[in-house]
């Protein structure tokens, strides 16, 4: 296969030789450069702080894109970064990329798919000629097969806090957003090639894709976005708005332990400043402690405080998708206890309290979160990823920092009465003799 | 899927073929050529790649074949495969699994 994309010509060889670039020091954040191509597919780039070339293809094919009969099909996209794709073999793939020392990583959230390669810069092109191939899976039937282990694995080693974040999704959003990203049981085995393949073509489409790549000048990588090969027939699937509904999820195990998520309607990313509230309200209500074993500071800290003396694990969750979004808590602790927890932490998020002193303590905190993960690779190119796939366009931390020093007490306090007027979801895994419903919260 | 489509009939077609193949008799237990292959490492991967309507098939014709052979008779004429219908289901599959092979085995020669 030919794989011209990142060819340097002559003259920027020895340029770069000559000048020798440094790469960004750690900690640094870099400039982005965003660049659209002719078939709308969105392409940003960024220095490194590293010698290490990382290139990301992040499609919108995420579990909200399925349907009720192809359920999990976004799992299996994950799980495609292992199999065979219609132009190279599993182990051809695995083999190069190891054979440089770089690795290939898939990853997923409920709205987007990627594939991650990471090289060392010299070696950048064995990396994208594998990365590109993965834009079109095979799915061979045996295949499937022979990774149905790794599947039930992969599922039993999903925490039970993960699970109580899906059944709140579950509860809240019904279908679309409601879906788990991780494949029910009783699809494994179930999905079959074509209906994979058919998933694929409706979804993979360059207006809904991007490709983002720290540490690659922007020209090359948009060479080697050029040559990508979409399945024909992409992005037939329209988009389905996602709406709150509320309600409960339970799953009753065996066990004296219990986890609960419990969310109101959230921020949308589509609305920046409304998104942006909601993150700054997430850190001033206690996302996690800032000291290791430490106490979380907000409202959320306090009200587990009142409940009792009893050990109670919390944090805020906050998921801001494109068109709508959870804002809550997940909390566990013993199933006797977790009554009170949850009791005492619905009546903080329903008090649509927020003082300007944790607003500005959030800020703070949440300043420090988008700086720490811009200014790692790793971090940055997950950002730029989700960023370029759902917005088409990539802030870079500075505009990010200055978008939160613009929200006013007042939007987060608006945020906050948002989500204590909305219906509560809650999603619960466990011993859930003690556990409230949605209606006795309200 | 649209690969994996098989020949049916022989690549070149020749009345010595044709002889040729009438004198090994297998046709006349229904089998067809790829019922009798040796089924070595890649042919027994081959086969378990099959869909499960072939694979069903191929037991099938085996099992017509064993039956016969232990009764010691053939079957009616009219049942036999014809050179131009002996349909090589499992040419594809296995060409494939070769082909993996030669790879894992031209990397394990170059690195």
């Amino acid at each position: 296969m030919a794989c011209n994309a990142s060819k340097t010509n002559l003259l920027r060889a020895i340029a770069k030789r000559g000048y020798a670039t440094c790469p960004r020091p750690v900690g640094d954040t870099a400039a982005i450069n965003v660049n659209v191509l002719d078939n709308k597919l969105v392409v940003a780039t960024a220095d490194a702080s590293v010698p290490v070339t990382r290139v990301s293809i992040v499609l919108r094919a995420g579990a909200r894109h399925e349907a009720y009969d192809t359920l999990g099909a976004s799992h299996m996209l994950r799980l495609a970064g292992s199999m065979s794709t219609q132009n190279s073999t599993a182990f051809a793939i695995a083999r190069h990329i190891q054979q440089v020392g770089g690795t290939l990583i898939s990853w997923g959230d409920r709205e987007l798919v990627g594939y991650t390669v990471e090289t060392t810069s010299d070696n950048v092109e064995t990396g994208l000629c594998y990365l590109q191939d993965l834009v079109q899976p095979a799915f061979k039937p045996w295949e499937l097969k022979d990774n149905t282990k790794t599947l039930l694995n992969q599922l039993d080693a999903v925490s039970t806090k993960e699970r109580a974040i899906e059944l709140v999704h579950k509860a809240a959003f019904r279908r679309g957003l409601g879906n788990s990203i991780y494949i029910p049981r009783f699809q494994l085995g179930k999905l079959s090639n074509e209906s994979l393949l058919h998933y694929v073509a409706s979804n993979y489409s360059p207006s809904s894709a991007a490709v983002v790549g720290v540490g690659i000048d922007n020209n090359t990588l948009s060479g080697f976005a050029q040559t990508l090969n979409f399945p024909s027939g992409g992005g037939s699937a329209g988009k389905s708005e996602a709406s709150y509904f509320g309600g409960d999820a339970r799953k009753d195990t065996a066990g004296h332990r219990a986890v609960v998520a419990v969310a109101g309607e959230g921020g949308a990313a589509s609305n920046h400043k409304e998104a942006l509230a909601f993150a700054i309200l997430e850190q001033a209500v206690g996302a996690g402690a800032a000291t290791k074993r430490g106490n979380s500071a907000g409202l959320f800290g306090e009200a587990v405080s009142c409940a009792g003396d009893a050990p109670v694990q919390f944090r805020a969750l906050n998921a801001s998708y494109s068109d709508s979004g959870l804002f809550g808590f997940v909390v566990a602790a013993d199933g006797k206890e977790i009554g009170k927890a949850v009791d005492f932490l619905a009546r903080a998020l329903k008090s649509g309290a927020v003082s300007d002193k944790d607003v500005a303590r959030g800020k703070a905190l949440l300043k420090a979160r988008v700086m720490g993960k811009h200014s790692s690779d790793g971090g940055l190119i997950k950002q730029m990823g989700r960023q370029a796939a759902l917005t088409r366009t990539v802030l870079d931390a500075n505009t990010l920092i200055g978008a939160i020093d613009g929200i006013s007490l007042q939007q987060v306090q608006a945020a906050a009465k948002k989500v204590a007027g909305s219906k509560l979801s809650v999603g619960a895994i466990g011993h859930l003799a003690n556990v409230p419903y949605a209606s006795d919260l309200a | 899927m649209a690969s994996y489509i098989a020949r049916k009939g022989p690549m070149v077609f020749s009345n010595l073929g044709k002889w040729a193949y009438n004198m090994s008799g297998f046709n006349q237990y229904g089998l067809h050529r790829d019922d009798c292959l040796d089924e070595n490492a890649d042919v027994k991967e081959a086969i378990r790649r099959l869909p499960r309507k072939l694979y069903d098939e191929r037991n099938y014709r085996v099992m017509r074949a064993l039956h016969l052979s232990m009764t010691k008779t053939i079957l009616p004429k009219e049942q036999w495969t014809k050179y131009e219908d002996d349909v090589k289901y499992l040419e594809p599959y296995l060409n494939e699994v070769i082909k993996e092979r030669e790879e894992r085995e031209d990397w394990n020669k170059n690195h």
